[in-house]
Formats: structure tokens, sequence, C-alpha cells
């Protein structure tokens, strides 16, 4: 069967499934998402869930690469930043509406990446991480230096038609929509490909896997929700510079949600994103009372509770993983699956 | 021109001592130690504190450092150890990016933000002019000690028993752990090696640059380069590829301006990566 109908089989699988008994309870938990806005919650409660539908749509994206064939891209952040801002861009220049802005930077994103894909992805491993990484100070160097084409360091002031409960769809559904793109992908003919890639890739390309192709497709689709929520970035932030755009942060958070959920699977990033996001949230409320009880200012004269709050994050991830090294889906495998033996 | 040359290979000196720990573990035990540079960076703090309070001369202070850092790295170990060895790689890049997290907020919380010299050391800001040369205090005296750093390494892995068993188990680990080696003690003395060489690292950085907390991310970026360049492992790789990015930021800074040195750096890991990724010199 050609490309195009495994897909359609996958999708139809999928949807197919979503209707069955045990599906029910995602999608109450999506329908209670969906819902939650009207009853007029307090704002912070409300960028709290979009940073988290941000970082899953972003996470579930980038595991479509680093999840199904092993090839961890640790420069990610590159695409959601060109999705801000070729959106920016587009809309300062020709002052075209959000939800044309945000679908160009996502196909623009999604070439880029299958054109840098090309070099990038014949390194393996490790190098393969290193040079990904590289790419976001170096993509942001040229934004801030070719001040003609980007603004430069002054950066670009966006004006916003919506209130913060749209944004909150938007990303919502960006976020289901990616995740919906990976469970296809998963089950599809090319996901098993993909895997194939992970579990030893010489073996599948003498099976006649065309593993250049797939890996390059791989990466250039998972390029693209990224910068498509890259694109309505700038629309709910008002604000963007290369600073703000291209951050290694972002980085290597995407990679760090997406092992602590689980790779194998579309839901493992989904989880990890969640989790820690609002783990870093909770530490940030709280650590001014911790520094306020244990007097911390004495030895540490500079603290402020966003830097207590990373230094417990720190902590948080090494405990993890030193506890959980594949993971969640992982641990919970090791727990709750029978041996078949 | 050849002033930027001059400095180029300084500078070149100086981030190979960067740049020696962090491509040894790698090679030796599989760990990308993310943190490598902000260790480095907090023995420039503690330098720094170590120097405006107490008044000790930095050198000095690297009586206090090297074991210090040593010891810290050996603690580190404890916890890589415990990551098991499946997939040692990028687990370790998580772990150490905990590590990095809690260290670099330590930093922030004692010292703030804003950005930090060296001052008050006599050598460091003396300058003789050598046929129209400027050598500064700060860069000879900085790359001098990184050569010399990098030397005892050299000698220390290749004329000591200890060295010598640590090379050993870099290059065929089970035939040495035959030998009855005892592989966590001596992963322990190279994780340790490896932070105590940072120290220098970055004490010798800070003499030539001034410093604050993020300032490691823009290290990790070269660090990454020249480990990469001269091959993991390779102490005199490490060398040539530090004294070439060395001088690839000194001259593109002469000749177009130091903000594309990020851009040209990226292309040149590119080019490397594409043509040679094993580097410069193989172990």
């Amino acid at each position: 069967m050609n490309k195009k109908g495994e897909l359609l089989k996958s999708a139809y699988g999928t949807v197919r499934k979503a209707k069955e008994p045990k599906s029910f309870i995602p999608l109450l938990i999506i329908l209670g998402l969906v819902l939650f806005p009207s009853f007029n919650p307090p704002a912070y409660i409300l960028t709290f869930l979009i940073a988290i539908f941000m970082y899953c749509a972003l996470c579930v994206s980038w595991n479509i690469l680093g999840g199904y064939t092993g090839y961890l891209s640790f420069g990610h952040a590159t695409f959601f930043g060109l999705g801000v801002y070729v959106s920016a861009l587009l809309y300062k220049s020709y002052s075209l509406p959000l939800y044309g802005t945000a679908i160009v930077a996502g196909l623009l994103s999604l070439v880029f990446a299958m054109a840098i894909g090309f070099p990038a992805l014949r390194i393996r491993g490790a190098y393969f991480c290193v040079l990904t990484f590289v790419m976001v100070p170096a993509i942001r160097t040229v934004f801030f230096n070719l001040v003609k084409f980007s603004g430069g360091a002054e950066g670009i002031y966006v004006k916003s038609p919506y209130s913060t409960g749209t944004y909150y769809l938007i990303f919502l559904s960006l976020a289901i929509l990616a995740t919906i793109m990976a469970m296809v992908i998963e089950k599809s003919k090319f996901g098993i490909g993909l895997s194939s890639i992970r579990e030893d890739e010489d073996a599948a390309e003498v099976m006649g896997v065309n593993t250049t192709k797939m890996k390059v497709m791989a990466f250039g689709l998972s390029a693209l929700f990224p910068g498509i929520v890259g694109g309505i970035y700038p629309f709910y932030k008002l604000y963007i510079n290369p600073a703000i755009a291209f951050t290694e942060e972002m980085a290597i958070l995407i990679v760090l949600f997406s092992f602590f959920g689980g790779m194998r699977w579309w839901i493992g990033p989904i989880i990890g994103a969640s989790v820690l996001t609002a783990v870093s949230r909770v530490l940030h409320i709280h650590a001014g009372g911790i520094i306020g009880l244990l007097r911390l200012e004495a030895m540490f004269p500079r603290i402020s509770s966003g830097i207590l709050a990373s230094f417990i994050y720190g902590l948080v991830l090494i405990l993890v993983i030193v506890f959980m090294p594949q993971g969640i889906l992982g641990w919970v495998e090791k727990r709750f699956v029978k041996e078949s033996k | 021109m050849i002033q930027a040359i001059l400095n180029g290979i300084f500078l070149g000196g100086i981030l190979a001592s960067l740049v020696v720990g962090f491509s040894i573990l790698w090679r030796v035990m599989g760990v990308i130690n993310v943190a490598h540079p902000v260790f480095c960076l907090l023995s420039a703090y503690i330098t720094f504190s170590l120097l405006s309070s107490y008044r000790i001369d930095p050198l000095l202070c690297l009586l206090i450092t090297l074991p210090l850092f040593f010891g810290i790295g050996m603690g580190l170990y404890w916890l890589i150890k415990r990551l098991g060895a499946k997939e040692i790689t990028p687990s370790s890049v998580v772990l150490t990016f905990g590590v990095l997290f809690v260290v670099e907020n330590l930093i922030h919380g004692r010292w703030g933000a804003s950005e930090i010299t060296l001052r008050g050391v006599p050598y460091l800001t003396a300058t003789t002019n050598f046929k129209g040369l400027i050598f500064s205090g700060d860069y000879c005296i900085g790359f001098g000690l990184s050569l010399l750093f990098l030397a005892l390494t050299y000698v220390f892995l290749h004329r000591t028993h200890l060295g010598k068993a640590i090379r050993a188990i870099w290059q065929d680990k089970e035939g040495a752990l035959l030998y009855g080696m005892n592989f966590d003690h001596i992963s322990a003395i190279t994780t340790g090696l490896s932070l105590a060489l940072g120290a220098v690292g970055g004490l010798c950085l800070t003499f030539i640059y001034s410093f604050y907390p993020t300032i490691h991310l823009a290290w990790m970026f070269l660090m990454f380069l020249i480990a990469i360049i001269g091959g993991l492992g390779s102490l005199k790789g490490a060398l040539v590829a530090g004294i070439i990015v060395g001088l690839i930021v000194n001259l593109t800074g002469f000749f177009i301006s130091y903000e594309w040195v990020m851009v040209v750096t990226f292309v040149a890991l590119i080019v490397i990566l594409l043509f040679r990724p094993a580097g410069l010199f193989r172990t």
C-alpha cells in the first residue's frame, strides 16, 4: 500500500480507537480543559496552563525525531525561534493576521529543518546532540546581527487582538493537533521505520529502509508544530527579540521533559512537560517562603525566589534521573508491566 | 593583526585547559558533563572571593581550589555511578544539566549577577612591549599556567602508575578489569581530575575576561567546539584545537566583528563534523 494509504489507515485506526470506552477518560479531560476558561479562572492559572500546552506541543513534536529515531535534537528551540521571527516579521512588514503568519511560520520551519537535516542527520549520537545544540546561539547571533532584516536586539513589538482565554484555546488546540500527529505517525509504517532506525540504523538500511529520507522527513515534521507554536508566540507575548526567541534553556528543557516522561510513546513527553512545568511553577511560588524560613540570605546575599526555584529544580532533576533513568514511562514499565516469562 | 594572532594563540592555550577535563571525561566514561564550564566558573568565583576578602593571590588559591574540585569531582562520580551503564550519554547530559542548574544558581545567589573581574593582582595588569607587540600579564600568565597544567597532566597520564591505569581503562575496559583494576576507584579519580583541570581552566579564563553567572553558556559553546575538533580525550588535540579556535575567535573579531564569532564557529563545527568527526587527533 502506498504511503498515503498507510497514513490514512493509521489515522482511521486512531479515530476509531478514540471512540472506544477506555479512550473516554482522556477525551473527558480534553473536554474539561476546553471548557475551563468559561469558568473565568484567574489569569495566572491560564498562563500556567498555556505554558504547559506549549511545551506539550514542542515535546511531543520533538519526540517524533528524538524518541522514535533516537536522534536527540538539542536545538529544537531554533525551530520555535524561527517560527517566532517569521511570524513577527510577516506581521511587521505585511500586517498579516495571526493565523496566516503562524501557519507560514510552521511551514518555513519544516522546510528549514529538512534543509538542515540533510547534512546534520549524517552525524550520529552525541555529536548530533552537540551540533544541534550549538545551532541555537548561532542562529540567534545571526538574528542579532542582521539588524536591517530582523530588527536586531531592539526586537519587534506586536499588537494582539485576542484575550488570554483565546490564546489558551489556541495553544490547547495546537497541543492536541501535535499529539494527534505524533500518534498517527507512531502507529504508521513510517513510525515503525523510524523505530527501526533507533534500534539499529545500519541493519534497517540493509533491510531496505530508506533511513536518510525517513530521518529528514521526521526532522521536518518534528519542526512543524514548534514553528506554528513559535508563530503564535509574538502575538501572545507582544514583544520578541532574538534573546527571547532563541534560548538554550528551551532547547534543553524540551529534551529534558521528553526524557523525563519517557521517549518511546507519544504520551511520555506530554507527561514530562506537564509534570515538570508544574513543578517549576510550584517551586517559583513557594521559593520565597523557603528563603525566609531558612534565612538563606545570610549565606547567599543575592538570592531570590527565582534562583532558589531553579536550584531546587536542578536537585529534582538529579534525583529523578538517578532514580528513574528511563523516565516515568520506563519506571512504570518496570513496576507495572509483568514479565511474560 | 599579528597582535590578534598572538593573543589568539594565548587565548587558545587557555581555552585548552578549560576543555581538557571535559574531553577526557567524555572519552573515558562516555559522560558529557555540561556542567563542566559552570564548575570552571565556580572556581573563578571562589578565587575572586578569596582574593577580595583575604587578599590571597589567585595562584595560591589553586592550592585550595584544586583539591576542592577534585573532591567535588569524586562526588560527581558517585552520582554518575548510579546512572547505570546503559545509555549513559543522554542520561549524563540530563544529570549534569541538573548539576548545572544547581551550581549556576549557587553562584547567582551568592555573588549576584553583576560582572566581576579579578582586581588588585599586579602581575595581571603588567604589560611589556617586545618588538612592537604587547605582551600583557593576564594573557601570558594564563597561557603559562594552562600549559603547565596540561604538561603536568600529560606526565601524570603517561609516567605515573595511576595515570597509566586510567589510560588502560580508557583503551580496553574489559582487559583492564581482568587485570584487577578497581574501575570505580579509577573512574572517581578521573572525574576528580577532570574537574580539577576545569578549576585551573576557569581561573585562567577569568584572568583575561570578566565574568558573570551565565557566562558558562558561552564557554560551553567553545568547549564543545574545541573538544570535537581536537578529538576526544587527546591532550595534544585539546591544545591544538584550542589554539585554532582561539585564532578563529580573534581573527574573526579582527576582520569582521566579534558579533559574528558564534556563527563562524558554528560553521567550523559543521565542517569538522561532516568531514572529520573524530577530530584531529584520535586516541
